[in-house]
């Protein structure tokens, strides 16, 4: 049983082709649909998320107590608020300038 | 490349709608998904990278349904044996054997239907379900696990298909007079 388990795989090990490429993956791409994009919805949390930072600056005494700042007037709140604000509209700006990219001709 | 490399691919897929990652899987996977479909149509390349174009295009679509506890090349093969199956039926044959045995005799002819004659000689000898365990087994390196949730039948019975194949085939290599080191 042994011997005859070896000759199968030799036998099938032995028939294994390699298909090249030539051209496969190129119609397949091209036949692919586009897919929705749910880009919106990372500006949405961006855009929310920064509303949230900017609301919790405004209307809790935490940024002062952590910073140790005595008194934090509203211009220094609206500074920190955009500081925080930075990430989410950094991310949001990336994934909407990269886009999807164009598979190259051969 | 590596499965955690396949996984990356495969995020930035579903993230990003990344085409060129896409187009990475495609070429990494095309020519076992192709040479399965090949075995399993006893040879017809235009039929088989039909289904092959159709099992990649059906695999972006549902990209998102990955969970990734198997292997990609898994659930590809998973994707082509049921375009294969579908394919089948939609031909409306009386018998998958009738049809699958007429096309040996109308294969396109080009490299490898000359080079796979003995291999669909050897296999008509199977069932259709002996034959597509023995080549997911020994040919796509799947384990029999795999193989259950490819074909989408009990363990058991992938067992007893790959006994009764190695059976059937040990003895027709027999009578041929196989030998190991004749190519």
């Amino acid at each position: 049983m042994k011997n005859k388990d070896e000759n199968i795989k030799q036998f099938l090990s032995g028939q294994k082709l390699k298909f090249e490429d030539a051209g496969f993956s190129r119609k397949v791409i091209s036949r692919l649909p586009e897919r929705k994009s749910y880009d919106w919805v990372i500006g949405l949390f961006a855009f929310l998320g920064s509303l949230t930072a900017g609301l919790v600056g405004y209307y809790s005494k935490s940024i002062s107590v952590v910073l140790e700042i005595p008194s934090f007037n509203l211009n220094q709140i609206l500074i920190f608020s955009g500081i925080l604000a930075l990430f989410p509209l950094g991310v949001l700006c990336y994934f909407m300038c990269t886009n999807q990219r164009s598979i190259p001709r051969l | 490349m590596s499965k955690s490399e396949d996984l990356g691919l495969i995020a930035r897929v579903n993230l990003f709608g990344d085409k060129n990652a896409y187009n990475k899987l495609v070429v990494k996977h095309q020519s076992s998904v192709r040479r399965f479909l090949m075995n399993l149509t006893m040879g017809d390349s235009m039929w088989s990278d039909d289904l092959a174009q159709e099992t990649f295009i059906k695999a972006y679509l549902n990209l998102g349904s990955f969970q990734g506890i198997s292997g990609f090349s898994s659930w590809l093969m998973k994707i082509a044996y049921r375009n294969f199956c579908d394919s089948l039926r939609t031909k409306r044959l009386e018998t998958n054997l009738d049809y699958l045995e007429n096309s040996i005799h109308h294969t396109s002819d080009n490299h490898f239907s000359s080079l796979n004659l003995d291999l669909n000689t050897a296999l008509k000898i199977l069932k259709p379900q002996e034959r597509t365990v023995i080549l997911l087994f020994y040919m796509e390196d799947q384990s029999q696990k795999e193989i259950s949730k490819i074909m989408n039948i009990p363990l058991g019975t992938v067992k007893t298909h790959l006994l009764k194949g190695k059976e059937k085939l040990g003895e027709y290599l027999e009578k041929t007079g196989y030998e190991p080191n004749m190519r």
